[in-house]
Formats: structure tokens, C-alpha cells, sequence
């Protein structure tokens, strides 16, 4: 059977999104101040009434990765806290998820794909292996909250394209 | 060390994916039926001017699902039209795509992980990547990006479709 690395298909990827991601705010609040308006009312736009802000996406999307790679390496994630919808508290929240997935080495990952996670999803009780656990919930969730992001940006008008996203 | 097959790592979820972004496409079927206007509509939305419509989001996502399988099977992907910017037309061209991505088997996938991807980003960017970081690195970013975007522009126009549709059936990975 072919198989792939759980580092390479979590640590790895999530470091190249986040830091794409964190590139990508730094073009939203240079919009704001090249077109004169608040860069909070970014962070406080959805795509309908109903959907998460920018400041939930960038939360959500974060989390996804500290979680996911504290359960896959057996520890308990650090609880972050709330996000405040401020430029400096989001470049903070999306550094300080780098740095701790880059304080879990490679080797700490070895037996990730069959360790039992358990976890809440809604109010349901949920157990995984961890390799569903990070093909079927983390990596789907987690690019679900990058790409809400990057969309909410785009529709209002922060010139970034495709390249952006991907850390090109 | 840790390791997921690569097989369990890419059909699975493109076809669930892909199946709920049909089921969502059927909803804005009742939804316009319900609101009274042409589905069709929504084929050409975007979130912004110079974003692409639905449609191009559901042939770009289908794209790199099929792209994805066959290029670590070592096969050469067939090669699909632009659809039709009608909801029947996203419809079609999601059930083929289940259809080819579910043709790749485990055991097409041998030695995947290490065998060279090469393949054009645009008329300029050559890539050459391993199995595994094309699949990572790439095309699973890709696929999800579209398939998101597709999701963002339902929900932007009022489709009431929330979280769990998104991930409906992804808990019950088959193996």
C-alpha cells in the first residue's frame, strides 16, 4: 500500500497556508490604508448574515491547525483563547499557531495515523483514527476557514489572487 | 513513523465532497423553484467582478479531482469541456467526475507517494513534485479552495446550507 508521511500532510501544510495567510492579511491592511477606511470593518465582514466574520474564520481556521496537530503528536492543545478583530491580535494568533506546530518535531508524529482521537463535533461525541481524523475533519475543515478568508477579502476588494493563497 | 495510504487520503474525500457539492446544487434547485427565479442564475454568480462564477468553480474543483487520480496513477487524465453555466449542465459534469475518480483504485496507486508529478500551472509554471506534495502541497489545497468558493457563493446569495452540508458524510470515510 502506498503510504504518505501524517507530518507532511499536516505540519507541513498547515506552515505553508498559515503563512500564506498571514502574507494575505498583511495585503488587507495595507488596502485599508491605501483606500482610506478602518481595517476592523474587514475584520468584522461575512459573506451573509448568518456566516462567521473574518476575525471567526481566521479563529477557526487556526485552530483547526493547533488542534490538529497537538492530537496527532498525543498532547492536549493550549487553549488560545478568544480573537480580538484587531490587525496585531491576528498576525499574533496566526505566529503563535506557527510556532507551536514548528515545536513539534517530525518524529513526534510516529504512530499519528492509528493513535484513537476523541473529540466533540457539534454536541456529538466523535472517535477517529488519526488519519481519518486528519483526512476526513481537520484538513476539510480547516481549508473550509483559509478559503472563507481569502473569499471575504476578495469581495471586498483587497487586490489578492490565487497565488496568494496557495504562498506562491 | 505515522502514515495515512495514499488512497484513503485523496478518493474518499473528493467523492464525498463532491457529492455534497451535487446535494448542494440540488437545494438551490428547490430554493429557486421556492423563490421563483431561474437556477441558472446562480451559475454566473461570483463574489466579486473579477472572481470566477460557480460554474468555472465547480469545473475548476471536478478538474482537480480527476487531474489529481490520474496523475498518480500515472495516467494521463481525460480531458473535460468547459460545462454549461446551467445548474443540469455543474450536475453532469460532477457525475462524471465521480465516475473517474472512483475508476482510480488502491492498487493503481502504487508507489505513488514517490512517483514524479508533472504537470503546467498556467501557460508558464512548470511543476514537477513528488506523489505526496502534489497531493498535499497542492492539489488537495486546490480542490478544497474551489469546492469552498462554490460553497461561499451559495451562501452569499441566501442558499440556506450550513457547516454540516459542507462535510455531510465525512465522517463515515470508506476505507
Amino acid at each position: 500500500m502506498a503510504k504518505i508521511s501524517i507530518y507532511a500532510a499536516s505540519a507541513a501544510a498547515f506552515t505553508r497556508s498559515l503563512t500564506a495567510l498571514a502574507a494575505i492579511v498583511e495585503k488587507a491592511e495595507a488596502d485599508s490604508k491605501a483606500r482610506k477606511y478602518d481595517f476592523n470593518v474587514l475584520m468584522q465582514s461575512r459573506l451573509a448574515p448568518d456566516m462567521l466574520t473574518l476575525t471567526g474564520q481566521i479563529h477557526l481556521a487556526t485552530a483547526f491547525a493547533k488542534n490538529t496537530v497537538c492530537r496527532l503528536t498525543g498532547q492536549t492543545p493550549p487553549d488560545f483563547g478568544d480573537l480580538e478583530p484587531t490587525y496585531d491580535a491576528v498576525k499574533a494568533r496566526i505566529a503563535k499557531t506557527l510556532d507551536i506546530i514548528q515545536s513539534i518535531s517530525e518524529s513526534d508524529y510516529a504512530g499519528a495515523d492509528t493513535r484513537e482521537i476523541k473529540i466533540k463535533v457539534g454536541q456529538q461525541d466523535q472517535t477517529f483514527t488519526g488519519a481519518d481524523y486528519l483526512v476526513g475533519f481537520a484538513l476539510p475543515n480547516f481549508y473550509f476557514h483559509v478559503t472563507t478568508a481569502y473569499d471575504i477579502l476578495r469581495h471586498n476588494g483587497v487586490q489578492i489572487g490565487k497565488r496568494d493563497f496557495m504562498g506562491q | 513513523m505515522g502514515q495515512v495510504s495514499i488512497h484513503s487520503a485523496s478518493v474518499p474525500m473528493f467523492v464525498t465532497l463532491m457529492k455534497n457539492l451535487n446535494t448542494w446544487l440540488e437545494k438551490a434547485e428547490a430554493y429557486a423553484a421556492e423563490k421563483k427565479f431561474d437556477v441558472n442564475v446562480l451559475a454566473t454568480a461570483r463574489l466579486a467582478p473579477d472572481m470566477l462564477p460557480l460554474a468555472a468553480q465547480v469545473d475548476i474543483s471536478t478538474a482537480w479531482a480527476k487531474n489529481c487520480m490520474y496523475r498518480l496513477a500515472g495516467q494521463t487524465p481525460p480531458d473535460y469541456p468547459s460545462s454549461e453555466p446551467t445548474i443540469a449542465g455543474l450536475k453532469a459534469r460532477i457525475a462524471r467526475a465521480l465516475d473517474d475518480v472512483q475508476s482510480i483504485q488502491a492498487k493503481d496507486l502504487e508507489g505513488a507517494g514517490e512517483r514524479r508529478v508533472q504537470f503546467n500551472l498556467g501557460p508558464e509554471i512548470k511543476m514537477d513534485l513528488s506523489g505526496c506534495e502534489y497531493l498535499f502541497n497542492v492539489a488537495l489545497p486546490n480542490f478544497y479552495f474551489h469546492v469552498t468558493t462554490a460553497y461561499d457563493i451559495l451562501r452569499h446569495n441566501g442558499l440556506t446550507i450550513g457547516k454540516q452540508d459542507f462535510l455531510m458524510g465525512a465522517f463515515e470515510i470508506p476505507k
